[in-house]
């Protein structure tokens, strides 16, 4: 994959609940594309502070600095870790990823997948974390390259026990991505 | 080109609240105290990271309250020690009756302010009300418009408070910019403190107990608070000469790291101005609204539309002779505040109007944006361009 071919500047909203590492998600993918080359601002939304409630992180993305840190309202790409969520109205203008135990869908354009990022979540982590949704992100979006997808979860997770069972989830939930798409092509 | 060598600076990716303290932990104050509130809570629990994994060496105090944490640095201050403390919105109301303690005493402590919207009703997210109740107890005000500016400004106000012998409040924007983590070059402990002398003469002394800042009758009292005022009011060459060395120090550092040449603009001492040399309008800010400022403009480039930014970095003692140079440059300034100045004009725009010389007859409007944290890109270019049609 060449390196450095981020053309726009890339608008990425993540939602799910409180307590399911939405923040933590974003900062994640920010610092991905930091050791990516890249410019990079990842920043959260609160609503009422509290474990359950919809929380929302945006993340810019590009390759000069970025000024603004307003809410992302129209995101290029949206992920969704909680299907309650989703309102197919409201889709990314490019790629749209929502998790959803009981249903597998694609369609290429404007590209939107639905998948089980439980299940793996749930065996790994023992619950629910949007930061499964990265692997299948990096299956659609392969801009970001492995290493350094790698390199942000060590640095994200200091202790080497978490950073590894992040790691696992990543590249269980691009496996699983993957495949879901090879499916439909 | 100077050679950049890891032991002056580091390009992370960093969070704005840790960006802020590992450079207060760099400026190596010996006593912290704090309480916390959202949005400083980050910064004090990474300052305590910190001290907890031995990368600094700091007394830190977790008091009861905000009075009281404001007046532990206090007395650490009056003992010749630097101290720091961080709060917002609520905790900086709270603190107030210590706020205009610190100038009378001519005592240096920094203080970072994450601006939050103030009570009633409770809102947690961002505009500039709770540093602005407090704008003219005698502080030097500075204020950051993203987090790269911060670690700056941290820097500068440790070393301004020194000099000068008063307390500096660093405003950053809460949520906007102490939550969004943004690539950042943090200048290395040993960097900054070649600027940074940390010697503060104490006023007391445990071995010969006395007060400071005692009962005073009215001459001197009025006389003491006159001084003051003078003082803070002459005080821009000290400020100049400060900002001037550390520009040049930090600078060429910077930019060979970043690998970018220096922001395009003017540089003031107090102020920076992005757009170009004689612009139809003017847009004064403070904060990171300038962001949301500077895209607009670009917008407008590409309109053929004149629009320039004046960012005011450094707001107490008020720079009204840099504002004054741009002001008769232009034909038409809006003055965006971030508080609403109830009962009279909102501060900044305030600020600016009782600057102006007499005759001054140029068109001059404030707009009230984003009270209670929403910023919104389009509605402040619908306001901007509805302003300019009017003024055509």
């Amino acid at each position: 994959m060449p390196n450095n071919n981020l053309i726009i500047t890339e608008a990425i909203k993540i939602v799910g609940l409180g307590g399911q590492g939405v923040v933590t998600t974003a900062a994640l993918l920010a610092r991905a594309a930091f050791h990516q080359g890249w410019w990079a601002q990842s920043m959260p939304f609160f609503g009422v502070e509290r474990t359950g409630t919809p929380v929302e992180a945006y993340v810019r993305l590009a390759r000069w600095p970025i000024h603004t840190h307003q809410k992302i309202e129209h995101p290029n790409i949206l992920l969704i870790n909680d299907y309650n969520l989703y309102n197919p109205k409201k889709l990314g203008r490019k790629l749209t990823i929502v998790s959803n135990s009981n249903l597998n869908e694609y369609h290429p354009k404007p590209q939107l997948l639905i998948y089980d990022s439980q299940q793996i979540s749930s065996f790994i982590f023992n619950k629910n974390l949007a930061v499964c949704l990265l692997g299948a992100l990096s299956a659609c979006w392969p801009l970001i390259e492995e290493q350094h997808w790698r390199k942000a979860i060590e640095e994200q997770f200091i202790n080497k026990e978490i950073a590894q069972k992040n790691w696992q989830a990543f590249i269980a939930n691009k496996e699983l991505a993957t495949k879901l798409i090879q499916l439909h092509d | 080109m100077t050679r950049v060598t890891n032991h002056n600076a580091q390009k992370l990716f960093l969070k704005g609240s840790e960006a802020i303290a590992r450079t207060v932990a760099a400026c190596k104050p010996g006593v912290i105290a704090a309480y916390p509130i959202t949005p400083q809570t980050g910064i004090i629990e990474e300052l305590v990271r910190l001290k907890t994994q031995r990368q600094a060496n700091f007394s830190f105090i977790q008091t009861e309250s905000e009075h009281s944490a404001l007046s532990v640095t206090l007395g650490a201050a009056a003992m010749g020690v630097p101290a720091y403390t961080a709060t917002s919105s609520q905790g900086l109301l709270h603190m107030a009756e210590v706020i205009y303690n610190l100038p009378g005493l001519r005592l240096p402590i920094v203080m970072t302010c994450a601006n939050r919207s103030i009570s009633a009703p409770i809102n947690i997210w961002n505009d500039h009300q709770d540093a602005m109740a407090v704008r003219d107890a005698g502080w030097i005000m500075l204020w950051a418009e993203d987090i790269q500016e911060a670690i700056e400004q941290h820097w500068l106000a440790f070393i301004l408070s020194q000099k000068l012998r008063l307390p500096v409040m660093v405003n950053v924007d809460g949520f906007r910019l102490t939550h969004a983590s943004e690539p950042v070059i943090l200048p290395s402990a040993k960097l900054i403190n070649k600027l940074l002398t940390n010697k503060i003469k104490p006023v007391l002394d445990i071995n010969q107990p006395q007060t400071t800042g005692w009962f005073a009758l009215p001459e001197v009292y009025h006389q003491q608070r006159l001084d003051l005022r003078k003082f803070i009011a002459t005080s821009w060459p000290i400020i100049n000469q400060t900002t001037n060395s550390l520009n040049t120090l930090w600078e060429p550092i910077k930019h060979t790291l970043e690998n970018t040449k220096p922001a395009i603009g003017y540089q003031g001492t107090a102020t920076h101005y992005y757009g170009p040399k004689r612009p139809d309008t003017l847009i004064i800010a403070l904060g990171s609204i300038i962001g949301e400022l500077r895209e607009i403009v670009q917008k407008h480039k590409t309109a053929n539309q004149k629009i320039g930014i004046l960012k005011i970095q450094i707001y107490r003692p008020f720079p009204e002779n840099e504002i004054l140079f741009y002001l008769n440059k232009t034909h038409n300034t809006i003055v965006i505040d971030r508080s609403p100045g109830l009962g009279a004009q909102p501060p900044l725009f305030s600020d600016i109007k009782t600057s102006l010389p007499s005759g001054y007859n140029k068109k001059i409007s404030s707009i009230i944006v984003g009270l209670g944290g929403d910023v919104k890109l389009t509605e402040i270019n619908k306001i901007i361009k509805n302003y300019i049609k009017n003024y055509e």
